[in-house]
């Protein structure tokens, strides 16, 4: 038995080097880093002091974050943002693979892929710039409604009403059509006789539909779904750091701006590791948890 | 898939059908591509045929260069270019040269250690320290303020990882066994067998590296002050900000002359076009290794 091992050892010995080199650089990258922030969320790290002179204060920061109105606005922020997000990005991409798949005219279907995976590769600096176009207080949209009701105008990009649609309507045209890779991938496997079957049955094409396309795509959908109540916490971060302004941080602050603005920016590190550990915790946990309930229900899971 | 090529005749319903799904397909294709034409017919406008036509251009009847002229002379973009196009390409040999060598390693199937070790990786992918440790240790690093800070924490891609892994898992045995017998060493099987087979995959990975470098702003907001390591992107994002772009010819007729806004959407514009231009030869490439990531995550 010991003979064996140390002949697996032997068999590999030019690949450990390798792997000893990924593990110190992701302990390095990844661990200390996580373990920094496990410190510095129970002590007193003022600028300009190291994590290790630092004084320890026990569950102060903790204390205090719960103590903080302010933080039930970030969870309220955080939860709205990423529930609306996934209320409304999740059918258009269904929707989407479903008329490009039953398209009969095959260079229709070609060009319709090739253009709505586009918007998957423009930055959300770019995009920004075309909602800022569209809009901005002199942006198309005004110019549309003010040729309705005698040139008044509402500067969308700082209307706290606006702000979340505006965030959930540019990350659907940015991610729809990409969106809908994943279910072509389940589609293209899909039996052509269960097709061939519907048709001799006379079956119309809502009952292809019903019978054929969605079965096939719901293993995918399924999977979809509870992958995106584990993230649930993960915003779009950079997304809304660009979309956001002082206007709108009444429903635009959510647990990540406010860690990298305050907690970074006011270099009120204690306090801000303290809120973002909660958060991996808590977020590290519904993964995990989704993610074997998603391998129970559908056979699959991220990893 | 249904049968193509063969002319059927459809069905009533089918036709309807067919209608309804192109009708609303070429809704959503135009959605995709006007606000991008919007803003390209914008970053031609001047600010005379803007007043002329009431602030309401699409396309400019007599467009102008001066917001481009603008942008590649006074705003640092040519520089901004030149940093995101080198922190691109160093950016994906980053992201590969840990990763490949590691998904392979970690496909051994009598690894010892290789379960913990797979356990070690793919933690990383769900808990993350978050900004201020990150911060503090590019500090520690030395690497706040340098161009290496978009290159070397980089090289961790776990996701890459876990797709080389899982390809290498893929390689039939008996390639390498017939290796084993000729007398490969493990490293000469990684380079002359695997490597080779998984081409396509490893494209994909430096491909989906190369549009998070070409993207990135975030990482300049945060850890780089010195302007002449700010990428395209982080100067479009600070045209696209700031409320005036500073002072604009004035001596020149309005008809010549930019906007404001004309030239942040200029910057858009050179924000994307060059992504435009390859998407068509890659678009295979990005489509299999998105296919690859659903197939088994």
């Amino acid at each position: 038995m010991k003979n064996d091992v140390k002949q697996k050892f032997k068999k590999y010995r030019l690949l450990y080097p390798i792997l000893i080199i990924g593990i110190i650089y992701y302990i390095i990258f990844m661990y200390i880093p996580i373990l920094w922030g496990f410190i510095i969320s129970f002590k007193n790290l003022k600028v300009g002091g190291t994590i290790a002179s630092a004084p320890w204060v026990g569950l102060d920061n903790y204390r205090q974050v719960f103590a903080d109105k302010e933080m039930l606005k970030l969870v309220k922020n955080t939860l709205t943002i990423s529930v609306s997000r996934l209320v409304f990005s999740f059918i258009p991409p269904i929707l989407l693979t479903i008329c490009i798949f039953d398209l009969r005219n095959n260079a229709f279907k070609k060009i319709s892929q090739t253009i709505v995976y586009i918007p998957h590769f423009f930055s959300w600096v770019v995009i920004y710039g075309i909602a800022f176009a569209f809009f901005s207080g002199d942006g198309f949209v005004n110019h549309v409604i003010s040729l309705f009701n005698g040139g008044k105008t509402i500067d969308f990009m700082t209307s706290t009403k606006a702000f979340v649609p505006l965030l959930v309507g540019s990350q659907i045209w940015k991610e729809a059509g990409w969106g809908t890779i994943l279910y072509f991938a389940a589609l293209t496997s899909v039996n052509t006789e269960l097709y061939e079957a519907a048709k001799i049955d006379g079956a119309g094409p809502i009952a292809r539909i019903r019978a054929v396309t969605l079965p096939a795509m719901i293993p995918v959908i399924t999977f979809s779904l509870i992958m995106s109540v584990g993230s649930i916490l993960n915003n779009d971060f950079e997304q809304i750091l660009l979309f956001y302004n002082a206007a709108v941080y009444d429903v635009g602050d959510i647990i990540d701006t406010w860690v990298y603005r305050v907690g970074l920016g006011k270099m009120q590190y204690g306090i801000g590791s303290a809120v973002n550990m909660m958060k991996a915790l808590v977020s590290m946990v519904l993964i995990v948890f989704t993610n074997s309930f998603s391998k129970k229900v559908t056979g699959r899971g991220m990893f | 898939m249904k049968k193509e090529g063969k002319k059927i005749k459809l069905s009533k319903e089918e036709f309807i059908y067919q209608v309804v799904i192109s009708t609303v397909l070429v809704i959503v294709l135009i959605c995709c591509v006007i606000p991008f034409l919007y803003v390209v017919g914008m970053s031609f406008t001047s600010e005379g045929e803007m007043i002329e036509r009431n602030y309401f251009v699409i396309i400019p009847k007599k467009p102008i260069l001066a917001a481009y002229s603008y942008l590649f002379t006074s705003t640092g973009f040519l520089a901004g270019l030149r940093v995101t196009f080198v922190r691109t390409v160093l950016g994906v040999v980053a992201a590969l040269i840990l990763s490949v060598p590691l998904g392979y390693t970690l496909a051994q199937e009598n690894l010892p250690f290789k379960k913990s070790s797979m356990l070690f990786f793919i933690i990383t992918m769900i808990l993350s320290g978050g900004l201020i440790p990150s911060y503090m240790l590019m500090n520690k690093l030395h690497l706040l303020n340098t161009f290496w800070v978009y290159i070397v924490p980089g090289c961790a891609n776990t996701y890459g990882i876990l797709v080389v892994k899982l390809f290498v898992e893929g390689i039939p045995n008996d390639i390498m066994e017939s290796a084993d017998l000729d007398g490969a060493s493990e490293i000469q099987k990684m380079i002359r067998i695997a490597i080779p087979l998984l081409k396509p995959t490893i494209c994909a990975l430096g491909l989906f590296a190369a549009v998070i470098h070409w993207n990135d702003w975030f990482t300049t907001m945060v850890y780089v002050r010195d302007a002449k390591y700010y990428p395209a992107q982080f100067i479009v994002r600070n045209l696209l900000t700031q409320s005036t772009s500073g002072e604009m010819m004035s001596n020149i007729s309005t008809y010549a002359r930019m906007t404001s806004k004309s030239m942040k959407m200029a910057s858009v514009v050179v924000g994307v076009v060059p992504i435009l231009c390859v998407y068509p030869f890659l678009q295979k490439y990005f489509i299999s290794g998105m296919y690859t990531g659903s197939v088994k995550g």
